[in-house]
């Protein structure tokens, strides 16, 4: 059984039902209007963007449907990233580098505040998993860089 | 497929968006991020800000660690004071450590002082500068008895050499000016070194150190 996702910008997408309930938005519009063929409105994605959306469900569609988890603690949560997760997110990445190639400033930007915003509260270690770096530091060049800027703590 | 994030000019792209705390995180990351990320975190030093008035606290203080520890803030400013463009100095250590030409802080581009003065010794008083540092004293004078009506943020012409004078008494002791004018002098010497310096900013605390003999090389508010 297949469903109509329509964008922002009017397009129409033929996905599976199965594929689209990835989505919990989609799936409570779908159990709410019931066996209708009636095409679902997005109008806050736009064709781009679903496209991704969409290839990244497909991709996903086996997954078990997350349950939240018991623990609170967002340091449990969200370390690792599958390899395809991280290829997927490169897309970002390779506009990130097209940006800076072809010189687009305010493209450009938008990458970094979105890196920025990807890094801000991460601890070290959780910034190098996050951006697959290594980490070249001896465990006494780190503890020495950590003291000689430790003024830069947040207390 | 290249890592952009180990692409220096689009690292330095995101080292603009993030504030010490975060940048602090970063430099730990890898040789590359440390390397490339350092001058964001240096550019700007306010010593009212983030850790610093814990640290320079114990200078001021009886538990001060002594020469050892000296050495080690000494250290870090003469390993990375050439970063620093924006200073901002309200603690006297910074002035006596950083006017010492092994520093380095020779790329200050905006140095303002807010409040130098070494008598903070009485509990009620540091209550006083450290409940100011929290809220990011505009202007930590503000907060101190006796001085009501100060202004911050004058403008001193580069012409202000010349126009200092120690104080006369003025209810302190002939040991705490001799202090005091070394402090003058040791920031002085700290404009001196700073030949790319396009604003100087000190406010009435100053006034509390020195005699500035002639009140027209204070210029207006910026």
């Amino acid at each position: 059984m297949t469903v109509i996702l329509v964008s922002s910008d009017n397009q129409d997408f033929k996905v599976d039902k199965e594929v689209a309930e990835r989505s919990i938005l989609i799936k409570n519009m779908l159990e709410d209007v019931g066996e209708s063929d009636s095409p679902i409105p997005l109008p806050n994605v736009t064709a781009a963007v679903l496209t991704k959306v969409i290839e990244y469900c497909e991709h996903h569609r086996n997954d078990p449907v997350q349950v939240p988890e018991e623990t609170d603690d967002p340091r449990k949560r969200s370390n690792d990233i599958e390899e395809w997760d991280m290829k997927f997110m490169q897309v970002d990445h390779e506009i990130i580098l097209a940006a800076n190639y072809l010189d687009i400033k305010p493209l450009l930007d938008v990458g970094c505040k979105t890196v920025a915003n990807i890094i801000k509260g991460k601890t070290p270690e959780e910034i190098r998993k996050a951006f697959n770096i290594v980490n070249d530091f001896t465990p006494e060049e780190e503890a020495q860089i950590k003291k000689e800027n430790e003024w830069a703590e947040d207390r | 497929m290249a890592n952009p994030v180990m692409m220096p000019e689009v690292l330095h792209a995101i080292g603009g968006h993030l504030d010490p705390p975060n940048l602090l995180a970063c430099v730990q990351v890898c040789n590359l991020w440390h390397q490339t990320l350092l001058p964001a975190l240096w550019h700007t030093i306010d010593d009212r800000k983030y850790a610093w008035p814990t640290i320079l606290r114990l200078y001021d203080s009886e538990d001060s660690l002594g020469e050892q520890d000296e050495a080690w803030l000494r250290g870090i400013f003469s390993k990375h004071g050439h970063l620093i463009r924006h200073f901002t100095i309200t603690w006297k250590i910074l002035i006596d450590i950083t006017n010492d030409s092994n520093c380095c802080c020779n790329n200050v581009q905006v140095l303002s002082t807010f409040d130098v003065s070494e008598n903070i010794t009485e509990e009620e008083e540091w209550e006083e500068r450290w409940l100011s540092n929290q809220i990011m004293g505009q202007a930590a004078t503000k907060y101190r008895p006796g001085n009501p009506t100060a202004q911050v943020g004058r403008t001193l012409s580069p012409q202000f050499e010349g126009m200092l004078a120690p104080l006369k008494a003025n209810g302190r002791t002939p040991d705490q000016q001799k202090r005091d004018w070394e402090t003058v002098q040791r920031f002085w010497m700290l404009v001196r070194q700073n030949p790319s310096l396009k604003s100087l900013r000190v406010d009435e605390g100053f006034n509390r150190l020195c005699d500035i003999k002639d009140p027209q090389v204070i210029d207006t508010a910026i």
